[in-house]
Formats: structure tokens, C-alpha cells, sequence
């Protein structure tokens, strides 16, 4: 079926509905969530991130380059590989991860091609600085010399192939054979959690029949000394929602999730996209609405979309950054939301915030908590502060779940939340 | 059953060009057809009303551009800017201040400006504009290379289409790159935006989703613009009052197309 299920809804979804949605139109057909793979701090392929995940291991490191202050980043280990020779053209860090981050994807990915053809598979990634670290490395030869003439650019730099926003983007499609309509989200912190709702729209609108979504941000030094400059970077581990918390790691990660029309025959899903809530604070560029209004908004319309209420959901994987402004933010939207019983953990703890690649990083753990019945421990959370009023827990909680809320919020005040369902209905 | 969408109103801005009812009335002025300086940022800039000076202050070219001309198209089309979804696209985002930046690391402490950090993601403009005209709905930043426009078309499209909104408007725009990348994509400064819409009370055209199919012909468009990621968008406000069907293409290299009709084809009574 290609039209979306539309389906009347309670009167919870119409109060707490923004005013320019359709409130006759908020029930969404579900989407089968067919396959997931990743890299980040935590490890360089899935089984070695949920491994570490479980363990509660910090995938903190060393800046993989030189910064005038003290940091520790969420930075994947080992070498990244390079770029096969094809595709040698495309380099950049955030290109080489993007790669890594696909091995446990490429499969499923090449099967659904097989099941749709290579048309019918969109591609959606989120990012927020795509490859800008190539242009870095080449702007610091290029003016850093102190030559009087500088010299000409490198014959291996290729701005267009290489920097841009959708260069990484490009990088996957050509690994993959995808033909399908492709496009970069690139809101910041929110942008891979973004990317659901689109596929969604793909999907519901027959303009794909699967839809490779994720994140992809490499380390570089804007963002590093950026979130230095703005006083929010802690030298040490961060502490998402404790007492005197010093502030956030930046990280690094690829995360891809396949979606498809359909279960494949006789296969239970991973997971099933419910409602992906989208809303703007109006509040300031780089802090959020104090009182959380416009994050609860989001976490409001996403459970609107599935047509249930915040009681059903058994986990909250918080944005939880780690600074002190955005964590008390996100406490009060949680507690006005669901009170003070459900779990709630902020994951960067161990992987760092990992930018435009959280939300699908992200979304893929509360995958995991749905599939295999774990609540990751709130890692360096505790002592909590006193004016977080959630339950954040210190160990891993064993306990079957069936809906998880996955939250991403952004400079620009710009908030999504992500609603998923157990595979095994 | 896919709900009908229309074209509703339009933005523009480019140095010497303030506005759709001036590019549309060049006609044979041959200044029109005059290359934009691509090198540096133009001294002349939007008027960008809706946001406050102290924060249009520490604002890119980009960012004032592309408020600029989605204001523009949301007024031309009776939207409400603070109810209105909002989709921008740019395939080179704030690359000027991403240059700056740069910069900043090789000098002194070797830190980053803090203002100039905020305002350097790809969703500055989306998340000023939110703040200016109080909107707490949708907004997205889209980047696809040349066929950005045409995937923030097809976003805005589908917003539309699959029931989230019933009023959208989406932008492309660009600024001159900076040294020294500049020579990769020599672009003018460039923002153009179309509102979109439900109801065809009021519309100029009824507009379908972007799909890859042969176009109708050729809409010309001054030559600075040539080449531009804006391209494909200017020949959309070319095509706006259509006479008769017609399939526009709104990328570069005629990958993506969209088919414009007159209202009463559309079934207007």
C-alpha cells in the first residue's frame, strides 16, 4: 500500500499539535527498520559499538589533531581506511568514515536493490560539516606558510568532490549503485534524526521503496574549537545530567539504517519507524528554550504519529549533551512529559556528541535496547543534579521494551524526536 | 490519492536585483545580462527586515539572502511567517564564514569567534528566521549538490503532499565562495524562494513533484546566472503564470523536472 494510513486521532494529539500540522493526517503507517550498521568511538563495526555500549566502555580519545587547549574526543580507533582507488577523488575524513560506517549495511543494501531496483532506493544522510576538514588540512598549507604568494592548491584537492555537504553523500551512492533520490539534512545536531521523517515522506508518497537514512560527521577542527569557543567543551569525560557537569566531547561517527515498504518475506523487522516529531524553539541560535517547550513539542508530535501516549514509552535515549544549559532544558520537557518513572540515558557519555551523526547513532541504540531488552547505564551521570527530575539509570537495566524515544536537538532551536517500535510485534 | 499542490508566490534577491518584479522586467536591459562580481561579497545587501540589526549584524550574505527571499514569497503569497514550514536549501552553505574560521585557527590563540561559530551551521538562516517571525513549526536545510534545489523542491513538495503542512516555502540560495576555493563554483550572490500550497484559492499555477523526465523546451535566464545552483529555481519563477502545461527543469544538466499547469487545467471552477 503507498498511500499513509490515515486514521482519526484522540484529542491528546490535537492539543498538543503545533498549529500548521494537519491534525486529521497525524497517524503514520509504520516502516520496517530492515537493517542497521555503524562506527564511532565506541568501536569500528556494530558488534563492537553494542559490545561497548553494554559495557558502559567511554570511546573517549586523543584529538586526532593538534588544538591550542586541553580536549578528549569521541574518536574512532585505529587508522581510517583509505578510499578505494575509484574513489580516491572523494577524500576526506568524514568521506573515509562514511565508508567504514557502511560495512555492516552493504548487504542488506544490495539485497533491498535486488527486491526494488536500484532506482526505487533513496538515499537521505544527515551531516553538519560534511568534508570540511579536507578544506582545512589544504586552507592551513595554503595560508599557514607565511609565504608572500600562496601556493597553488594541491592537484589532489577537489573542493566539489571532497567539502560540500553532499560530496560524502555522493561518495556512498557511487559505493552502493543507488539511483534512487538522494539528499543531505543538514541542520546540525539534529540533522540524521530529520532524515526519518523524509524517509517516511518517500515512502508514504511511492517515490522510493527503500531508503538508506543516517549520519556522517568526521572530527575536524571547526567544530572542536568551535564548541571550545563557545565555553561548552569539557577536558574531561562529560557527565550528561550530573551535578556540576563540565560540559560536552565532540565525537565522531557514521550510522546507516535501511527502511523499507515492507518486511522482507518472513522476516521480523528490527525495529519499526512510529512518528518523527519536528519543531523550532524560536527561542536562540545556540542555547535552548529554558523550559524545554519546544523539545517536548517534538517528543508530543512524534508519539501523535503512532497514536499513543507518552506511557507506553519504556526508554528515553535523551539528546543530553552534557552542558548545563541544554541537559536542565531537556530534563523539564521529559518530566512535564512522562514524570519522573521512565528511563532516561544520554549516550554521549560514551560516544561523545557526535554532531549530525547523534540522531542515527542514536537511534541504532534504542534499536538495540528494543531488540535485545537493555537499558544502556547513564554512564558518569551521577550524583545527579538536583533539578534533573528523570530517572537516569546507573546500570544497565534488563527489561523488555516495546516503544523507545530517541531525542536530537540542534543549534537554531531546531528539535526531533524519534518514535520506534520493537520489531516483534 | 495524492492531494493537488500549488505555486502560491515568489522570492528573489541578487546584487542589482531586489526583487521578482525587477528580474522579470529586465527585458533587454543589458545590465541584466552583466556578470555579478563572483569574487568577493557584494557591499550591497538585502534589506532583511524581520530580523533585529544586533542579530543580522554577525550574519553571513547567505543567511540575510535566503530570509530575504523566503519573506519575500511568503508575503507575495499571503502565508504567515510565523505559521508558514519553512525548507532552505544551499549546496555551499556558510562558506564564507567556514573560510573565516579558518583563518581565525592560524592566527593568534588560534581560537574561533564564538558569534561567528553559531551562525556558521548549514540551518543559520532556518533557525533566525524561526527566532525573527516567532515560528515554532517545521523547518529544514537541504543540500544535494547541483540537484539541491531540486530536492528541496521535492521536500517542500512532499511536506505538502503527505498531509504534515499546508503551507510551505523553499529557498535556494548562494554567496561567492571565498579564496581559495572561489574558482571551484564561481557563483554571484543568488537567493530565490517559492511558497507552496494546498489550496488553490489565490495560486498561480499548479506545480508537480519533481521527477527526472525530458522538459519542454528552454526557459532563458541572464547569463551571470548560468551555471548557478540557482538555476533551475529562476526558470521556476520564469514559469509561474503558465499560458499552458509545460515541464520545467529545475536542476542543472536537466536531471530533475517538474510539470507546471495553468489553473483551469488544474480544475479551478
Amino acid at each position: 500500500m503507498r498511500s499513509p494510513v490515515i486514521q482519526a486521532i484522540g484529542a491528546v494529539a490535537n492539543l498538543t499539535a503545533p498549529r500548521h500540522v494537519s491534525p486529521a493526517r497525524m497517524v503514520r503507517q509504520p516502516y520496517p527498520i530492515t537493517a542497521y550498521g555503524l562506527c564511532c568511538g565506541l568501536g569500528r563495526t556494530t558488534a563492537e559499538v553494542v559490545g561497548a555500549l553494554h559495557a558502559g566502555t567511554r570511546g573517549l580519545r586523543e584529538v586526532p589533531f593538534a588544538v591550542p587547549f586541553e580536549a578528549i574526543t569521541g574518536t574512532v580507533p585505529g587508522e581510517l581506511p583509505p578510499l578505494p582507488p575509484h574513489l580516491a577523488r572523494k577524500e576526506s575524513r568524514t568521506g573515509r568514515l562514511a565508508l567504514l560506517g557502511l560495512q555492516d549495511v552493504r548487504e542488506a543494501v544490495h539485497a533491498a536493490k535486488a527486491r526494488w531496483g536500484n532506482a526505487r532506493v533513496a538515499t537521505v544522510l544527515g551531516t553538519s560539516t560534511g568534508g570540511i576538514d579536507r578544506t582545512e588540512t589544504i586552507h592551513f598549507d595554503w595560508f599557514g606558510r607565511g609565504a608572500p604568494t600562496p601556493p597553488a592548491l594541491p592537484s589532489d584537492y577537489v573542493y566539489l568532490e571532497q567539502h560540500p555537504f553532499h560530496a560524502f553523500e555522493d561518495l556512498v551512492v557511487a559505493d552502493l549503485g543507488l539511483e534512487g533520490p538522494a539528499f543531505v539534512v543538514s541542520t546540525a545536531c539534529s540533522s540524521s534524526a530529520k532524515v526519518f521523517s523524509s524517509a517516511r515522506r518517500l515512502l508514504d508518497l511511492g517515490l522510493a521503496d527503500a531508503v538508506l537514512v543516517g549520519g556522517v560527521d568526521g572530527l575536524c577542527n571547526t567544530t572542536v574549537r568551535g564548541f571550545h569557543s563557545l565555553g561548552v567543551m569539557a577536558s574531561e569525560p562529560c557527565r550528561p545530567f550530573g551535578v556540576d557537569r563540565p560540559g560536552m566531547n565532540v565525537g565522531e561517527a557514521a550510522a546507516y539504517l535501511l527502511l523499507e515498504r515492507e518486511p522482507r518475506g518472513g522476516e521480523t523487522p528490527k525495529a519499526w519507524l512510529r512518528g518523527v516529531g519536528e519543531t523550532s524553539d524560536a527561542y536562540h541560535m545556540s542555547s535552548p528554550d529554558p523550559e524545554g517547550l519546544g523539545a517536548k513539542r517534538a517528543m508530543e508530535a512524534a508519539l501523535a504519529q503512532a497514536g499513543v501516549g507518552p506511557e507506553v514509552v519504556g526508554y528515553v535515549n535523551a539528546h543530553g549533551t552534557g552542558t548545563k544549559y541544554n541537559d536542565a532544558a531537556e530534563s523539564k520537557a521529559l518530566h512535564a512529559l512522562f514524570g519522573p518513572e521512565v528511563p532516561v540515558v544520554s549516550t554521549k557519555a560514551l560516544t561523545g556528541h557526535t554532531l549530525g551523526a547523534c540522531g542515527a547513532v542514536e537511534a541504532i541504540f534504542s534499536i538495540v535496547a528494543l531488540e535485545q531488552g537493555w537499558i544502556p547505564a547513564g554512564v558518569g551521570s551521577h550524583p545527579l543534579d538536583a533539578e534533573v527530575e528523570v530517572q537516569v539509570p546507573q546500570k544497565v537495566l534488563e527489561r523488555p521494551l516495546r516503544f523507545v524515544l530517541s531525542n536530537a536537538f540542534a543549534f537554531g532551536g531546531n528539535n526531533a524526536s524519534v518514535l520506534l517500535e520493537r520489531g516483534a510485534r | 490519492m495524492t492531494p493537488s499542490i500549488y505555486l502560491h508566490g515568489r522570492g528573489l534577491w541578487s546584487p542589482g536585483i531586489p526583487d521578482v518584479a525587477t528580474y522579470l522586467a529586465r527585458g533587454e536591459d543589458p545590465s541584466a545580462a552583466d556578470p555579478a562580481d563572483s569574487t568577493t561579497p557584494p557591499a550591497e545587501r538585502p534589506a532583511c527586515e524581520v530580523v533585529h540589526p544586533r542579530m543580522k549584524r554577525a550574519t553571513s550574505l547567505l543567511t540575510q539572502t535566503s530570509i530575504e527571499v523566503m519573506t519575500q514569497a511568503a508575503r507575495d503569497a499571503g502565508f504567515a511567517l510565523d505559521q508558514c514550514a519553512t525548507v532552505f536549501g544551499s549546496e555551499h552553505g556558510e562558506i564564507q564564514i567556514a573560510v573565516e574560521q579558518m583563518q581565525m585557527m592560524q592566527e593568534g590563540s588560534g581560537i574561533v569567534s564564538p558569534a561567528r561559530f553559531k551562525n556558521s551551521v548549514h540551518n543559520t538562516a532556518a533557525g533566525l528566521f524561526s527566532i525573527s517571525v516567532v515560528n515554532r513549526g517545521f523547518t529544514t536545510a537541504i543540500a544535494a549538490g547541483e540537484h539541491t534545489f531540486a530536492m528541496s523542491l521535492l521536500e517542500a513538495w512532499m511536506l505538502l503532499a503527505d498531509g504534515d503542512v499546508e503551507q510551505v516555502v523553499v529557498s535556494i540560495a548562494e554567496e561567492p565562495l571565498p579564496e581559495p576555493i572561489h574558482d571551484f563554483a564561481p557563483h554571484v550572490a543568488l537567493g530565490v524562494a517559492i511558497a507552496l500550497g494546498t489550496k488553490s484559492e489565490g495560486a498561480l499555477a499548479k506545480i508537480g513533484a519533481p521527477e527526472r523526465r525530458r522538459v519542454d523546451g528552454t526557459i532563458e535566464i541572464p547569463s551571470r546566472f548560468s551555471g548557478h545552483p540557482g538555476e533551475g529555481a529562476l526558470r521556476l519563477v520564469e514559469a509561474a503564470r503558465p499560458t499552458t502545461s509545460r515541464v520545467v527543469d529545475v536542476a542543472l544538466s536537466s536531471a530533475w523536472s517538474v510539470r507546471v499547469e495553468p489553473l483551469d487545467a488544474a480544475g479551478r471552477s
